[in-house]
């Protein structure tokens, strides 16, 4: 993963719980050093160990770490760092999400090794939403659900996971939401 | 206005591939637009002029905005914008009629750049771009880039920060370090005092091995403290010497003169290579130059058995601003270090050691010690050994040219040092009472009057009470109370003791405590433990010291030059017959040798003196014979020292200067060389009449 995803977890830490924390999860994780650069590709293990590292120093469980980060995420990295890029993606929720896959296209004529996930949009009902997420990856579905929620915020938009259905996939992970909006 | 069909027939595939598109007449008025465009230029009848009304253009260059003037440039990039809508395209024309079609069609996209500048809130989003346009692409890699920057100036700022943690903590360490090894030296100093004074004292067998061994355990000691203190002076940053201009024939002269009792201890032979003579003298750090001649020096004797030790020292590269490459080398004749061991000959506590020298046993952090300070220098250290063949240390160091070197600067000073006794008072100021005992001890045995303080407070009472009492004040630096530093300056603020000097003794040794010392008012600096040798060195600059069993006669290092000549004018008369004597021999190099290294073993060597320089002799002759300078040197340089060490001082000096001619490019007659005939034969002849004595 890109640096992006591991500085951005390290704020979180040191923004939450201080920098003695952080640095209690950086020893636990095995991680030799945590100074990230954005752009760069990192191994996935280092970001998944300190994920780990992070559910155990605070004694959470590993789901909702990730849901916390996923928040952390749209709410810090996002908005502070590629807010342009943000708003040029939608001007509210649903043409975010559907613009989404179009960025990551954009994203990887750039970046030649980035993987990234894809968000398949289909309009249940008026008022719902269903998502299909499917990534290389595996055990990031609570990251999403985080993500979900604060983009909802992010547009003023308030949303409810209605459920949350793990797809059999052979390889990564793929999981249908249903957000109903409010 | 509002779009209508003009039968363009590729019109929807444009609007496709392209989200800014105009269809325009020849009179520049806008037929169809694309939804975008539409949606931007909403207001009523903003659609209705002229395109060209509708839009300033920068590009195409000079661009005059006319139908005509569009049509010549089709191809080319357009870029207009429109101030009051906030909104911009960038793209090109088609020239319809070349399809038969009316008109120009531009085919175009929203200008980011242009928008973002001047309209950020104009709400573009990805859907208004065609996917295949890279605006929003470089919009992202701008971020990313903007982004790395920061990231970069954070990890340096995390850096700066870990490297002023790390050089914190260095620093206290190599505090922690200096701390420790001046409580440790201190009290070594102690131990080495005594056993200096226990080893003159009578003893069975047994007891003087054991002295023996407890002395060579405490220089082990010392050496390792020793490094610890260099070592972390080095961390510290300190240059380990001020700059200073010095002469760099004397410094080498000096390097072998210390080491010269044990090479001939050894039956080493100790020279210098050639005819290396510098004319100039150099500014830079003779301190540490020093040790690194002397250290290499010292390691080659440890370990050779015999041979040769030549030192070499010449130019090699001569560049501006006054600077000069000097190549020195120090070669012996010993057993050689193994080719595995080469690599790692300068890593801390590494020796040479093979089954054959490891009887020597050193610390091996001479060589450590010596690869630091050439660095220091700008230099870099090499060593090219065979096993069985000997060893070559060399270095080069960039030296920076000082000016003309005096003649009368020649160094004479080592010559009768183990032979002088002193005359004078002294006060020694330590709170250490061992140290001050032992201290007191050594100097009384030059023949001082000692007197002893310990501490700042004692010191100033003692000197200010009796001003005039003592010639030369031994101030130790760390004290409880007034320190040495402050007792020196109450001292001589008091402005009474007008002739007084005051040497620091201090178990440190760096930079900024002889600054310290210097600043304070005291004369030089010494470091603790004292050496007899060092001490009387000091001292006779500035006592009146006995040189001659003879004469009985007192002399002064300062005075003799004032003294020398009566209130008439006149030079005091000495009896020409024990003047003669003088100057031919000097018993007491010899009794200093035999209290140095027992009777034995001087006889043993006297020995050897007498059959090398009779083989000397002879290719000296033959040398002045062929007008072979360099054997010449060579002869004369060894011949001169090894008389000089054993108190044949008259040929010893005349052979020193059938060596200075011969560097001054001068020839040598056979008639110099009987010239020094007598007074080698009647040195010798004193030389063993005393050794006959002593037995």
């Amino acid at each position: 993963m890109y640096g992006v995803i591991n500085k951005s977890l390290k704020e979180m830490v040191i923004e939450q719980f201080g920098m003695e924390r952080w640095e209690s999860v950086l020893s636990r994780s095995g991680v030799p050093a945590d100074s990230f650069l954005s752009m760069r590709s990192y191994d996935d293990e280092r970001t998944y160990a300190l994920a780990h590292a992070c559910a155990d120093e605070l004694q959470i469980p590993l789901p909702d770490a990730l849901r916390a980060f996923g928040a952390h995420w749209v709410e810090h990295t996002l908005d502070n760092e590629y807010s342009t890029l943000v708003t040029a993606t939608g001007k509210h929720l649903v043409e975010f999400l559907e613009n989404l896959n179009t960025l990551h296209d954009k994203i990887s004529s750039t970046f030649l090794d980035y993987r990234p996930p894809s968000f398949d949009i289909d309009q249940a009902s008026e008022n719902q939403l269903g998502i299909m997420y499917t990534s290389q990856r595996q055990g990031l579905t609570p990251f999403v659900e985080g993500l979900l929620l604060a983009l909802g915020r992010r547009f003023q938009q308030e949303v409810e996971i209605l459920s949350v259905e793990p797809q059999a996939v052979t390889a990564g992970e793929q999981t249908y939401f249903v957000l109903r909006m409010l | 206005m509002g779009r209508q069909d003009t039968g363009y027939p590729v019109w929807d595939d444009i609007n496709q591939l392209f989200t800014a598109t105009f269809h325009i007449d020849e009179n520049g008025r806008i037929l169809q637009c694309s939804p975008l465009i539409e949606r931007f230029f909403s207001a009523e009848g903003a659609l209705d002029g002229s395109f060209f009304d509708l839009f300033s253009f920068n590009r195409p260059s000079a661009f005059k905005g006319t139908y005509g003037a569009a049509k010549a440039s089709a191809g080319k990039l357009f870029l207009g914008f429109n101030e009051v809508q906030g909104f911009a395209i960038r793209g090109q024309m088609l020239d319809l009629s070349q399809h038969g079609l009316e008109g120009l069609c531009f085919v175009g996209v929203p200008w980011l750049w242009w928008i973002e500048a001047n309209n950020p809130k104009a709400g573009l989003t990805l859907a208004d771009f065609p996917i295949h346009d890279v605006q929003m692409d470089q919009l992202f890699f701008m971020s990313a880039q903007q982004t790395m920057v920061d990231d970069l100036q954070l990890v340096n700022d995390e850096l700066s920060l870990a490297q002023q943690k790390v050089e914190k903590l260095s620093a206290s360490r190599v505090e922690h370090f200096r701390h420790i090894s001046h409580e440790m030296r201190t009290p070594l100093s102690g131990i080495i005092s005594a056993l200096t004074l226990l080893k003159d004292k009578q003893h069975d067998d047994r007891s003087h091995e054991l002295i023996r061994l407890a002395n060579y355990s405490a220089s082990r000691l010392l050496e390792v403290i020793n490094y610890t203190l260099d070592a972390a002076a080095l961390d510290a940053g300190e240059s380990g010497g001020e700059s200073e201009a010095f002469d760099l024939n004397v410094m080498i002269d000096e390097s072998l003169a210390l080491v010269q009792a044990k090479a001939l201890e050894k039956g080493i032979e100790l020279r210098r290579a050639g005819q290396q003579y510098f004319a100039t003298s150099y500014h830079g750090r003779p301190k540490l130059l020093r040790q690194i001649l002397s250290n290499l020096l010292g390691n080659a004797i440890k370990f050779a058995t015999g041979g040769a030790i030549v030192v070499s020292a010449q130019v090699k590269e001569s560049r501006s601003n006054d600077t000069e490459v000097v190549a020195f080398s120090v070669s012996d004749e010993g057993p050689g270090i193994p080719e595995e061991l080469q690599a790692k000959i300068f890593d801390p506590f590494t020796t040479g050691l093979t089954k054959q020298t490891e009887s020597h046993n050193g610390t091996g952090l001479g060589l450590s010690i010596v690869k630091r300070f050439v660095e220091t220098l700008g230099g870099a250290i090499e060593v090219e050994s065979q096993v069985g063949r000997g060893s070559t240390f060399s270095f080069e160091l960039p030296m920076v040219r000082g000016g003309k070197i005096d003649a009368d600067t020649e160094q004479t000073r080592a010559s009768s040092d183990a032979a002088c006794r002193l005359s004078g008072s002294v006060l020694i100021v330590d709170d250490m009472q061992a140290n001050l005992l032992l201290n007191a001890n050594i100097l009384e045995t030059l023949g001082l009057n000692v007197d002893v303080a310990s501490s700042g407070e004692e010191a100033v009472h003692k000197v200010l009470s009796s001003p005039d009492k003592f010639d030369i004040v031994f101030m130790d630096l760390d004290m409880p109370g007034i320190d040495g530093l402050e007792a020196t300056r109450q001292i001589l603020e008091a402005g009474t003791a007008q002739s007084l000097r005051i040497v620091a003794l201090s178990a440190h040794n760096s930079d900024e405590d002889r600054r310290n010392a210097f600043n304070s008012g005291m004369s030089n600096f010494m470091v603790k433990p004292l050496i007899r040798d060092a001490v009387l060195g000091e001292l006779r600059e500035w006592l009146p010291h006995e040189t001659s069993d003879s004469s009985n006669s007192l002399q002064s290092g300062r005075v003799s030059e004032e003294s020398s000549v009566t209130e008439s004018g006149q030079a005091p008369e000495i009896l020409p017959d024990a003047q003669a004597e003088q100057a031919l021999f000097e018993p007491l190099k010899v009794d200093a040798l035999i209290k140095e290294l027992g009777l034995e073993v001087v006889t043993t060597l006297v020995k050897k003196f007498l059959t090398e320089s009779a083989e000397r002799w002879d290719a000296l002759q033959k040398g002045v014979a062929a007008e072979e300078l360099e054997t010449i040197s060579r002869e004369s340089h060894t011949l001169g020292s090894s008389c000089l060490t054993f108190g044949i001082v008259g040929a010893g000096q005349r052979f020193r200067q059938i060596e200075a001619q011969v560097k001054a490019g001068e020839t040598i007659a056979m008639s110099a060389l009987r010239a020094i005939e007598q007074p080698l034969v009647v040195g010798i002849q004193k030389l063993e009449a005393r050794l006959r004595d002593e037995a």
